[in-house]
C-alpha cells in the first residue's frame, strides 16, 4: 500500500499531540489542493481548523444509536466538532443514498455500515471518498478495502445463539447451530430481518458450513425477525422470546455488564463475523471534519472508545478490551470470496430466502 | 286570440341556445388553484402507479419497462392484503359499536359527568398510535405482557389471557384508538335530531331502549354509514399500530410490508408501488361509496336548524352506561398512559416493581443526552406551526373559493383537494419522496419537504373543518359589505376574516395536532439532520430499549396535552378532535 | 288605459315598454324614469330565472315586484344591485348605465350607490351598530363628527338612537331590521333596494314595520324597488306594482288597478281573494259589456274588447272579488223574472267565522261563490238569499298558459 504521509504516532493520551500532527500536516494541505475532487483529496490530511468551521457531521450507521451518540459525544469532546446521527439499516440507506445522490442534495458525510459488500460496491461507484488515513497501518489486509483508504472495519461483530438464562436453563440450551432445530424452540428465536446487514453476513459464511436442510428445517421454526439486535434482546428479557438466533455478541457484553441474566454461546461450528466498515461519502460537504473523524473512529483512542461502548472486539490488534471475546479466542467464521459476497446476485437470495424463513 | 297585455317578453323563441352557454365560466381562480393542486397531488400518485408496472430495473425513476408481473406476484402475498381487509373491516366494525353506545350516552341520555367523558373520550385520538400501540404491547405481549404476567401470578402459566399481537388483539387496539372520531361524526348528528321523532315513537308506547334501537338508530344510519368509511379508510392505511404489535407474531399489512420492501436491499419498489396501488384502490372505493352517500352534494352537511335533543334518563341501567364509559377511558387513555409511564421509569427491559428498578434516567437520557430527540421535538413543533398556519391559510382559501363562487369546476376542484384521503399516507408519502427526488427542486431531506407533504395530506382535513364554518357564514354579509361600497379585498380583510376567526383557530389548532402525531407521512421524508418525532419514536422503538421509547412517547404525550389545553382556553373550550 | 300591447314577434321597442311599464298613458312631460331596465335576461343555478323583462322607476316612486318564490324578483333585484350579472339587457341608474351587455358595461356593486336591505339583515356580528350604520359612510371618506351625527340621525330615524354603541350581537330581529334600515339610508344612496325585508318578522312586528317603512320613505322621498310575496306589503306601500311569474311580467300597474283589472287568473288569486268561474261567452251587448253564460245563470260582465285566452276546455275565465258580491236578505224572494240584472235567488251554503270578517260560501244558479261581509249581521246556513254581483266587478282574466 503506497503511503504518502508519514505514519502518525499515536501519542500516550491520544488527543493533543495528534491533534498537533494533524495541524501541522493540514497547513501543508492547505496550500490551495481542491479538496471536492477525487481522487487528489485522498492524499490530503485533515484540515482540523478547517473542519471545525465545516458545520455539524452527519453520521449514517447501522448501530445501536445510545452507542453512537455516546461515541460522537467523545468524538466532539475531543476534536471540537458537532456530529449527528442516524441509525439506518443498510437496505434503507443504500437506495436513500442513490436517489440523494442522483438528486445532487446529499448531506451524509460519514457511512458506516454491517455490509462490507456494499461498501465496496459503494466504492465501484465512485461514490466513497478514499482517504488513506495514518491509522492503516495498524490493520490487517482484511480488514481495510481493496485498495485501502475507502473503507475500514471499525468493529467485529460477533453473531452468537443468546438467552435469558431465566427462561432457558443452560442445560437445555442449544449449543450448535443445528441444535436451533429442536422442536422445543418452535415459534420461540428471534434473528434480524433481511434488511440487516449481519444478518445477510451471518447467512453467507454459515451455508457453506451447514447443510441445506438447516435452512428448511430453521423455515419450520417459524423465528421472528426484528429490526435490530436490541430488540432481540429486549424480547429475551421480558420473556416474549426463549433464545436470539443471531445476536451481537455485544449485546451480550452490556448484558453482563449490567449484571443481567443473558448467557452467549460461541457454537462449535463456529461464530459468523460481520466487519462493521466506515467510509466518507463522496459528495460530502464536510470533507476535513469527515476525515478527523475516520482518524479518531480507526486510531488506537477511538477504538478503544468506540468498542468499549458498544462491548465488540477492535480489528486492532493493540486495542484489548476488558470483559469483551477477543477475535482470536473463538472460532470465527468470515467470508472468503469476497467478490461472490457483495454480489447484487446473493443479496437477493439471501433477502428471498430469509424472508420465507421469517415469515413475510 | 288577444295577446296577453302584462307580458312584456321577447318572444322566447330563439333563446333556448343560451341554455348551454348558462354556466357561468370557470374562474380564474378555480383555474389556478385546480393548476397547482394537481400536479402536487397527482404527480406522487402517478409514480406509484408506473412504478407499480415496473418489470425493468426496480430502481428506475420513473420506470422504463412496463408490465403486469408485479401484480401477479402479489399472488404470493394475499396474506398481507388479507389482513390488511381484516383489520380494517374489524376495527371499524368494533369502533363503530363502541362509538354508537358511546355517543349515544353522552349526547341523548341524563348519565351525570357527561361533559367530562366528552373531553376524555375525544383525547386518545389527538395523542396518536404510538400510545396505544406501544402501552398494549407492553400489556397484552402473549409472553410478556403485564396483563398476562398478573394473570399467571394467579392461576399459574399457561395460555395468555390477552394477546396483543393477534388479528384480534390488532383489531381491538385499532378500534380504540380510532373510535373517538366516529364519537365524533355520530355524536354531531345525534345532537341535531328533531326529538320529536322520537316523542312520537314514545307516546305511541315504546320504551326508551325500544324507541333507541327502532327510531334513533336507522335515522342515524347515514352518520354511522360516513363514520365508518372514515375509519374504513384510515385503518386500511394504519401504520404504527400493526408495525408495533405484528412484529411479534410475523403479522404483516400491506403498510408495514412496504415498509419492510423499502428496507431489504436492494429494495423491491416495484412490489411496494403494486401493494400501493391495490392499497390506494380499496381506499378510493370506500372514499368514493361515501361521496356517493352523500349524493354529490357537497361532503360538508350544512347544519340546519338546531334542535335541542331530548334526553333521556335511563333509570336503572344509568351505572351500567356509567360502567361502560369508565370502561373505555381506562383502556384507551389510563391503562396506556399508567403503562407507559410505569415503563419509562424502569431502568431495563425486565420489568419489576422492586424499588431500585425505577430510575428517571430514561427522560434524562430522551430530554437531554439524546439529541436527536430533542431536534425531533423541536422538528415537529416547528411543522405542527408551520402544516398549522399554511394548511389553515390555504383551505380557508379554498373553501371561501368553493363556497362563494359561481365559477363551473367549483365541485371539481372539491375533488382534488379531497383526492389525498383515498391514498393512504405512508404511500402517498413514498410517492411523494420520489416525485421530490425525480423534480429538480432540492427540498429532499429538508424540512421543507415533510412540510410540504404534511400540508398536501391534511388538505381534505382542513377543507372539511374551514368549509363547515364557511358554509355557515351568511352570504349576505359579504353582499351587504360590496353594497356599501367595499372592494373584495376591503371584504376579505374587514368582515370574512374575522367571521371566520374562530373557525381558523380550530382548524389551525386541529391541523397541528395531527401533524405532531403523524408518523407514516415522514417516514420516508426526514432525515438524519431534520429527524421528526413520530418516525424517530418509531426508529428509536427499532433499536430497542422500552423504557426509553416509553420515556419518548410519555414526552410526546405531554406536548399534545399541553397543545389541547391551550387551545381549549383559547377558543373557550370548544374544539373538536 | 292600457297604452301599448305587445303582439308576438313584433320588433321590441324599448320606448314602448318603458311606457307600458308605468302602466299608463305617457303624458309628454313625464319624469324620466330613475332606474330603468331593459330585456333582462338573467339566470340563476342554471336555469333562466329572468326573461327578458323591462321595467322603469320614477325618481321617488317605490314599485314594489310581487310575486311567488321563484319568479325571479330577486333576480331582478340583485342584478339592478349588481349582485347578480345578467345575461342581456340593460339597466341605467340616474340617466347612467351600469349595465349593458351589447356595451359591455357592469358597473361592480360597490360602484352603483344603490344601498339595498337584505332579507336576513345582513348586520355584521362582529362590529358596532355603529360601525354598521356608518359602514357606507366610512367608504365614502366620511369620518369623525359628521360620521357620528349622521349615523345618529339615521338611527335616530328608526328609533334605535340608543343602540348606537351597542355590538350588533345585541339585537333582536326586530331591531336588527330597524338598523339595517338605518344603514341603508345613512349611505345617502340613490335608491334603495329592498329584498323582502320583512318577511323574517312575526305577523305583528310585519304590520307595525310596514307602516314605518312608509312614513320613512314619504319623508326621504327615495327611489324604492321593493321585493315581497306578501301581497298586503305591496298594496299597502307601493306606488306601482309588477306582479312576476316564471320570470316574466304578469301584470304591473297601480294597486288598485291590479286589484280592480286582473289582467289573468293567476293576478286575480295573486292579490286579494277572487272566485274564479267558468263560462261561457255568449255574446256583448251595446255598451260593450261581455255577456256570457255561468252555469245555470246569465250574467253581465265588465266590457272588454278582445276575449283573453280561454281554459283548456274552452272556457272562458271571470273573476270575482270576494268583496264585491252582495247578498241580501228581501222579505220576501221574488220570483226570478222579477229580479234585476246579475241577480239571482241564493242559498247560503257555509258560514266560516274568521272574526273581523265572515266568508260565506253561497249557492247560486252558477255554482258555488265566496263572499266577505261584515259580522255585523250573521246570516245562519241554509238561509235563502239573494245574489247581486255587479257587473263591472266580473272582470274576464286570461287562463294560466
Amino acid at each position: 500500500m503506497p503511503k504518502t504521509q508519514p505514519h502518525a504516532s499515536p501519542g500516550a493520551s491520544g488527543g493533543p499531540s495528534r491533534r498537533a500532527v494533524l495541524t501541522g500536516l493540514g497547513a501543508m494541505a492547505a496550500a490551495g489542493l481542491p479538496l471536492a475532487t477525487w481522487p487528489a483529496a485522498a492524499d490530503v490530511a485533515a484540515d482540523l481548523a478547517a473542519a471545525r468551521k465545516e458545520g455539524t457531521l452527519v453520521v449514517w450507521h447501522s448501530d445501536q444509536e445510545a452507542d453512537v451518540v455516546n461515541f460522537l459525544k467523545v468524538f466532539t469532546e475531543r476534536t471540537g466538532i458537532p456530529a449527528v446521527q442516524q441509525r439506518i439499516l443498510p437496505g434503507v440507506a443504500m437506495p436513500k443514498l442513490q436517489a440523494e445522490m442522483r438528486a445532487g442534495s446529499t448531506d451524509v458525510d460519514i457511512y458506516m455500515n454491517a455490509d462490507p459488500g456494499l461498501m465496496d460496491l459503494l466504492r465501484e461507484k465512485n461514490q466513497l471518498l478514499r482517504y488513506e488515513t495514518p491509522e492503516l497501518a495498524a490493520y490487517a489486509p482484511e480488514f481495510l478495502s481493496q485498495p485501502p483508504g475507502y473503507w475500514t472495519t471499525y468493529c467485529v461483530n460477533l453473531g452468537a445463539l443468546m438467552y435469558d438464562t431465566r427462561t432457558v436453563s443452560p442445560a437445555d440450551a442449544p449449543k450448535t447451530w443445528m441444535d436451533l432445530l429442536d422442536p422445543s424452540w418452535k415459534d420461540q428465536i428471534g434473528f434480524q430481518n433481511a434488511a440487516a446487514g449481519t444478518q445477510y453476513g451471518w447467512w453467507y459464511v454459515l451455508r457453506s458450513v451447514l447443510p441445506p436442510s438447516f435452512w428448511t428445517g430453521l423455515a419450520a421454526q417459524k423465528p421472528r425477525a426484528y429490526a435490530s439486535s436490541t430488540q432481540i434482546l429486549s424480547s429475551l428479557q421480558n420473556g416474549s422470546l426463549k433464545i436470539g438466533g443471531k445476536v451481537s455478541a455485544y449485546q451480550y457484553v452490556k448484558a453482563a455488564r449490567e449484571k443481567q441474566s443473558i448467557a452467549v454461546v460461541y457454537p462449535s461450528e463456529g461464530t459468523p463475523a460481520t466487519n462493521h466498515v466506515a467510509g466518507i461519502i463522496a459528495a460530502t460537504k464536510r470533507p476535513n471534519a469527515a476525515k478527523v473523524f475516520i482518524d479518531f473512529l480507526l486510531s488506537k483512542d477511538g477504538q478503544y472508545v468506540f468498542n468499549d461502548i458498544q462491548g465488540s472486539p477492535s480489528a486492532r490488534k493493540d486495542v484489548v478490551i476488558p470483559g469483551v471475546a477477543s477475535i482470536s479466542d473463538i472460532k470465527v467464521l468470515v467470508p472468503t470470496n469476497f467478490e461472490d459476497f457483495k454480489s447484487n446476485a446473493r443479496h437477493a437470495e439471501f433477502v428471498a430466502l430469509w424472508n420465507k424463513i421469517t415469515g413475510f | 286570440m288577444e295577446q296577453d297585455h302584462g307580458l312584456l317578453t321577447l318572444g322566447v323563441a330563439g333563446r333556448t341556445h343560451r341554455a348551454a352557454s348558462l354556466r357561468p365560466p370557470m374562474g380564474a381562480e378555480i383555474v389556478i388553484l385546480l393548476g397547482a393542486l394537481s400536479p402536487i397531488l397527482g404527480f406522487p400518485i402517478f409514480l406509484i402507479i408506473a412504478t407499480a408496472f415496473n418489470v425493468g430495473d426496480p430502481q428506475a425513476l420513473p420506470a422504463t419497462d412496463y408490465g403486469i408481473g408485479n401484480l401477479i406476484a402479489l399472488a404470493d402475498h394475499l396474506d398481507w392484503i388479507a389482513n390488511t381487509l381484516l383489520l380494517a373491516v374489524g376495527g371499524t366494525a368494533i369502533a363503530i359499536a363502541i362509538a354508537i353506545a358511546a355517543s349515544w350516552i353522552l349526547y341523548r341520555t341524563t348519565m351525570p359527568g357527561r361533559r367530562v367523558f366528552e373531553m376524555l373520550i375525544a383525547l386518545p385520538y389527538p395523542l396518536g398510535p404510538l400510545l396505544g400501540a406501544l402501552a398494549w404491547s407492553e400489556l397484552a405481549s402473549p409472553r410478556s405482557g403485564l396483563i398476562n404476567q398478573a394473570y399467571w401470578s394467579l392461576v399459574g402459566a399457561g395460555a395468555p389471557l390477552v394477546d396483543a399481537s393477534s388479528l384480534g388483539g390488532i383489531m381491538f387496539v385499532m378500534a380504540i384508538f380510532e373510535a373517538p372520531v366516529a364519537v365524533f361524526i355520530i355524536g354531531a348528528a345525534m345532537q341535531r335530531m328533531d326529538p320529536s321523532l322520537e316523542e312520537c315513537s314514545s307516546t305511541l308506547g315504546a320504551s326508551s331502549l325500544g324507541t333507541a334501537l327502532r327510531v334513533t338508530l336507522p335515522l342515524m344510519l347515514p352518520a354511522i354509514l360516513s363514520a365508518a368509511l372514515f375509519l374504513l379508510t384510515s385503518m386500511m392505511g394504519a401504520f404504527a399500530i400493526p408495525a408495533i404489535l405484528g412484529a411479534e407474531s410475523r403479522l404483516y399489512v400491506v403498510t408495514t410490508a412496504i415498509y419492510i420492501l423499502f428496507q431489504g436491499f436492494p429494495p423491491n419498489y416495484p412490489l411496494a408501488s403494486a401493494l400501493g396501488l391495490v392499497l390506494i384502490v380499496a381506499t378510493a372505493s370506500a372514499v368514493w361509496l361515501h361521496g356517493r352517500l352523500l349524493r354529490n352534494r357537497s361532503f360538508v352537511v350544512v347544519s340546519g336548524k338546531s334542535y335541542r335533543p331530548r334526553l333521556i334518563n335511563m333509570r336503572g341501567w344509568t351505572p351500567v352506561l356509567f360502567a361502560f364509559l369508565v370502561l373505555y377511558v381506562a383502556v384507551a387513555l389510563v391503562l396506556p398512559l399508567c403503562v407507559l409511564l410505569f415503563a419509562a421509569l424502569q431502568r431495563s427491559n425486565d420489568f419489576s416493581l422492586a424499588a431500585d428498578a425505577f430510575t428517571l434516567a430514561n427522560f434524562r437520557y430522551v430530554l437531554w443526552d439524546y439529541p436527536t430527540a430533542r431536534l425531533a421535538i423541536g422538528n415537529s413543533l416547528l411543522l405542527g406551526l408551520g402544516t398549522g398556519l399554511i394548511g389553515t391559510l390555504l383551505t380557508a382559501l379554498l373553501a371561501w373559493v368553493i363556497h362563494r363562487s359561481r365559477g363551473r369546476g367549483r365541485m371539481l376542484l372539491e375533488q382534488v383537494i379531497m383526492l389525498p384521503q383515498s391514498v393512504p399516507h405512508l404511500i402517498f408519502a413514498f410517492g411523494f419522496m420520489w416525485a421530490v427526488l425525480v423534480l429538480p427542486f432540492k427540498i429532499y431531506g429538508t424540512l421543507w419537504a415533510v412540510l410540504l407533504a404534511y400540508v398536501v395530506i391534511f388538505l381534505p382535513l382542513g377543507y372539511r373543518s374551514m368549509s363547515g364554518v364557511v358554509v355557515q357564514i351568511d352570504k349576505a354579509l359579504e353582499e351587504a359589505g360590496r353594497v356599501f361600497g367595499a372592494g373584495r379585498l376591503r371584504i376579505l380583510a374587514g368582515i370574512t376574516l374575522p367571521l371566520l376567526s374562530t373557525g381558523l383557530t380550530a382548524t389551525f389548532a386541529l391541523l397541528f395536532m395531527v401533524s405532531v402525531r403523524e408518523v407514516s407521512a415522514s417516514i420516508f421524508l426526514s432525515s438524519a439532520a431534520n429527524p421528526v418525532l413520530g418516525p424517530a419514536i418509531l426508529s428509536f422503538w427499532d433499536s430497542g430499549g422500552l423504557p426509553q421509547v416509553s420515556a419518548l412517547v410519555i414526552v410526546q404525550t405531554v406536548i399534545l396535552l399541553t397543545t389541547l389545553l391551550v387551545v381549549r382556553k383559547a377558543t373557550g373550550g370548544g374544539v373538536g378532535a | 288605459m292600457d297604452a301599448q300591447i305587445n303582439t308576438p314577434g313584433a320588433p321590441h321597442s324599448y320606448a314602448a315598454d318603458a311606457a307600458f311599464a308605468a302602466g299608463e298613458q305617457r303624458p309628454a312631460a313625464a319624469p324620466a324614469p330613475f332606474i330603468e331596465v331593459r330585456g333582462l335576461v338573467a339566470a340563476y343555478e342554471g336555469k333562466i330565472a329572468v326573461h327578458g323583462v323591462s321595467l322603469s322607476v320614477p325618481a321617488g316612486a317605490h314599485l314594489s315586484l310581487l310575486g311567488p318564490s321563484g319568479c325571479g324578483k330577486s333576480t331582478m333585484l340583485r342584478s339592478i344591485a349588481g349582485l347578480e350579472t345578467p345575461l342581456e339587457g340593460e339597466i341605467i341608474v340616474d340617466g347612467r348605465t351600469v349595465f349593458s351587455s351589447a356595451r359591455r358595461i357592469n358597473v361592480p356593486a360597490e360602484k352603483r350607490r344603490l344601498s339595498m336591505v337584505f332579507q336576513s339583515y345582513a348586520i355584521w356580528p362582529h362590529m358596532s351598530v355603529k360601525e354598521n350604520v356608518g359602514y357606507g359612510l366610512r367608504l365614502q371618506g366620511v369620518r369623525g363628527q359628521e360620521l357620528h351625527s349622521r349615523v345618529l340621525a339615521a338611527l335616530d330615524m328608526v328609533g334605535m338612537a340608543a343602540y348606537i354603541d351597542r355590538p350588533a350581537t345585541d339585537l333582536s330581529g326586530g331591531q336588527q331590521q330597524r338598523v339595517a334600515l338605518a344603514r341603508a339610508y345613512a349611505f345617502s344612496p340613490k335608491a334603495v333596494l329592498l329584498d323582502e325585508p320583512l318577511s323574517n318578522l312575526d305577523a305583528r312586528l310585519r304590520a307595525r314595520m310596514r307602516t314605518e317603512l312608509k312614513d320613512l320613505q314619504n319623508r326621504l322621498g327615495l327611489t324604492t324597488i321593493y321585493v315581497t310575496h306578501d301581497q298586503e306589503e305591496a298594496m299597502a306601500m307601493s306606488d306601482q306594482i309588477i306582479i312576476m311569474r316564471e320570470g316574466r311580467i304578469e301584470q304591473a300597474g297601480r294597486p288598485l288597478d291590479i286589484y280592480d283589472t286582473p289582467r289573468s287568473r293567476f293576478v286575480a288569486d295573486f292579490v286579494g281573494a277572487a272566485n274564479i268561474l267558468e263560462a261561457e261567452v255568449t255574446g256583448r251587448d251595446g255598451s260593450g259589456h261581455i255577456l256570457a253564460q255561468v252555469g245555470g245563470a246569465h250574467m253581465r260582465c265588465a266590457p272588454r274588447e278582445n276575449l283573453p285566452k280561454v281554459t283548456t276546455g274552452g272556457r272562458q275565465l271571470i273573476a270575482v272579488r270576494t268583496v264585491y258580491p252582495q247578498i241580501s236578505t228581501p222579505a220576501a224572494t221574488p220570483g226570478e223574472s222579477h229580479l234585476p240584472e246579475n241577480t239571482w235567488p241564493a242559498r247560503i251554503e257555509r258560514r266560516e267565522i274568521l272574526g273581523d270578517v265572515i266568508v260565506y260560501t253561497v249557492g247560486w244558479p252558477g255554482g258555488s261563490i265566496r263572499a266577505h261581509a261584515f259580522p255585523s249581521h250573521l246570516l245562519e246556513e241554509g238561509r235563502p238569499v239573494t245574489l247581486h254581483i255587479p257587473p263591472e266587478r266580473a272582470i274576464l282574466v286570461a287562463a294560466d298558459e
